[in-house]
């Protein structure tokens, strides 16, 4: 399916809101959407979702022969997939300039900093390394793609342990996970990537959203290109490990200064929570409980991956006021029960004078099934 | 363990790649651009073709174009540019055995077109695609940098319209006796010594960057200093691709667009 154009009354509608200091969802300029780590059940696998944008990844190892130039280093493998789950607009299979992208990004994040220590991932010198690969597949596609995969890549290599080894004179063991603890991967650093989207007039957005992101790439009506998306990598001690500016040319550095001292906040930030993620998951596993996927998915509807929905945010509004208006709409007419009981969402009062659309909670539950019936 | 991995990335690479006298590996000065020579109208076929060196590094940059667009490119905004990068498989020290088609080379193609696309007048050619062809024929550092200069180079040989020269430079860091020393036109040498490399493609007379791209670590507070060494340097360079433009268009017509009746 080729991708839905985007209309020129879209583009200007964007472009002009923004320009008078407004974000569609409600946001302001340099806030981000939730950032969520949810665990799998294996070592190295996590779900990272950043409002609706998801991102599933998972780290393996296996025992190879390591590299002529390098052979006392393991090897590190990243690979990003983005199949049409995440939008109708991907083929499966075929490489676009999207996966170029997203994929050198990522190696150069994470194996050119060297963030990870090769070295401790070597058996024998010259015969047998461990070599690591991330896998990573889009979910959901709602913008802020590279921020989603770079912190699941972080998560799920800080997460992930490789099974021990002991050698006794020639042989080689490698313990099962049963056998001996496994070893947690050795982190010089934690890098993250950040997403900026920069517009006309030089204003600086965090974590654009899917439309945001397109608006500020494609080019305007009189045939130039304004905007463009910068990716800043940086690691909680400041040091910057990925610098990327794409779309059109920008008019002068302070810019990318601003998207800097932004990006190290919010690097931090993130670094921060994925340690304390990693921790709480820790304990949780040492107290034998179990951890799944399917906490995250948080409606009861089957569709929980696909938002149509725009999230709505009204300022200047307080909850009284809806409730007042319900209340007048109920004493008018009786048959408006019918559409609270389906709608998914509820009006919540959010931030001091903000009122916001959220959508009802609903963990899904594992369902038992026994397996004592007799109709076998 | 934390305060080890801060004296790690404070004493930065290992190698010095500045000696005591303050020369670097190949024994230019810190804010020394390596030779450039350049030659236009090397091809009679396309329409327009240069070819540049930067030290050792040779780039050859071929240029077709504006033509009809095939109908799954064509957009009614603007030209679409195409670029294609390709390194010679002679062009590193180890043999390379796909000269196009891998990631890097995907990379820098998109990388070519967002620095070039930012050049050219798009608007004038609706409908339309140009087609830009790279090849590197030897590899020493900043292939990139020499692609995006040829490239300039064989666009005005070719006479599509362009807003300003798009000059590209690399630059790094150094320290010099514990206080820093950023470095202009890095080479393979320096880069594979584990520096950090700034790749900045500017229009000079206008004074904005079209691309910026960085790899390794670099502490933000240096920022700064490498991003106006790597300006500078680009500044230079487009002084440089003037002079030759105008030196050959002065030597007069080339045998090849002499025809004989």
């Amino acid at each position: 399916m080729r991708e839905v154009f985007l209309s020129n009354c879209e583009k200007n509608f964007v472009q002009k809101t923004i320009a008078e200091g407004y974000r569609l969802d409600g946001r302001n300029y340099n806030e981000c959407r939730k950032l969520n780590i949810a665990f799998g059940s294996e070592y190295g696998s996590c779900i990272v979702s950043i409002g609706e944008t998801k991102v599933l990844s998972q780290v393996s190892c296996e025992v190879v022969q390591p590299k002529q130039i390098r052979p006392n280093e393991g090897l590190l493998n990243i690979n990003v997939e983005i199949s049409p789950m995440a939008a109708p607009q991907f083929e499966a299979n075929r490489q676009t300039d999207l996966t170029v992208y997203l994929n050198r990004l990522l190696e150069k994040c994470y194996k050119d900093s060297k963030c990870i220590d090769l070295e401790s991932l070597c058996i024998v010198v010259e015969e047998k390394v461990w070599s690591l690969r991330v896998d990573l597949k889009i979910l959901n596609h709602d913008g802020n793609l590279i921020e989603c995969s770079s912190i699941a890549t972080l998560a799920s290599i800080a997460h992930f342990k490789r099974p021990d080894v002991t050698r006794s004179g020639e042989s080689i063991v490698i313990h099962t996970l049963a056998d001996m603890d496994p070893i947690p991967t050795v982190l010089y650093h934690y890098p993250v990537c950040v997403n900026f989207a920069i517009f006309k007039n030089n204003i600086l957005i965090s974590d654009p959203s899917y439309i945001e992101e397109t608006v500020c790439t494609s080019t305007s009506e009189d045939g130039t290109n304004t905007g463009g998306l910068l990716v800043v990598g940086m690691n909680q001690y400041k040091e910057m490990c990925l610098l990327d500016l794409t779309g059109a040319a920008i008019y002068n550095s302070n810019i990318v200064h601003r998207a800097i001292q932004s990006a190290a906040e919010r690097c931090k930030m993130v670094v921060d929570l994925v340690k304390k993620d990693i921790m709480t998951d820790d304990n949780l596993r040492q107290k034998r409980t179990k951890i799944n996927f399917a906490d995250i998915i948080t409606t009861d509807h089957a569709q929980s991956l696909c938002a149509k929905d725009l999230c709505i945010r009204l300022k200047n509004f307080t909850i009284n006021d809806i409730e007042m208006e319900e209340e007048t709409d109920v004493s008018k007419s009786i048959d408006t029960d019918d559409n609270t009981a389906l709608s998914k969402y509820d009006v919540v009062p959010s931030l001091p004078q903000t009122v916001e659309l959220k959508a009802k909670k609903g963990a899904s539950t594992w369902i038992d099934i026994s397996s004592e019936s007799d109709e076998d | 363990m934390a305060t080890l991995r801060v004296m790690d990335s404070f004493l930065m690479p290992g190698p010095d790649l500045l000696s005591s006298q303050g020369l670097r590996l190949d024994g230019r000065r810190p804010n020394e651009l390596r030779r450039i020579r350049c030659k236009l109208g090397v091809f009679t076929q396309p329409d327009g073709s240069a070819y540049l060196e930067q030290g050792n590094t040779k780039v050859l940059a071929a240029v077709y174009g504006p033509h009809q667009a095939s109908k799954s490119k064509s957009s009614t905004e603007a030209v679409v540019v195409n670029c294609q990068y390709s390194m010679a498989t002679f062009s590193t020290g180890e043999r390379k055995n796909r000269p196009r088609g891998d990631r890097k080379s995907l990379e820098m193609s998109l990388h070519l077109r967002q620095a070039l696309t930012a050049a050219i007048k798009t608007e004038l050619y609706p409908r339309s695609q140009i087609d830009i062809y790279i090849e590197v024929l030897q590899a020493d550092g900043g292939a990139y940098c020499a692609s995006v200069n040829a490239a300039t180079l064989a666009l005005v040989d070719a006479g599509v319209p362009l807003r300003a020269y798009v000059c590209a430079c690399t630059a790094s860091m150094a320290w010099h006796g514990g206080s820093p020393a950023p470095l202009l036109d890095v080479g393979h040498v320096e880069e594979a010594a584990g520096g950090v490399v700034l790749t900045v493609a500017s229009l000079p007379s206008t004074g904005s960057i079209a691309l910026l791209e960085m790899s390794h670590r670099l502490h933000s507070d240096y920022f700064e200093n490498v991003l106006s060494r790597a300006l500078q340097g680009c500044r230079d360079i487009e002084v440089i691709l003037d002079k030759a433009v105008r030196d050959h268009l002065a030597e007069g017509w080339t045998k090849q667009d002499v025809v004989t009746v």
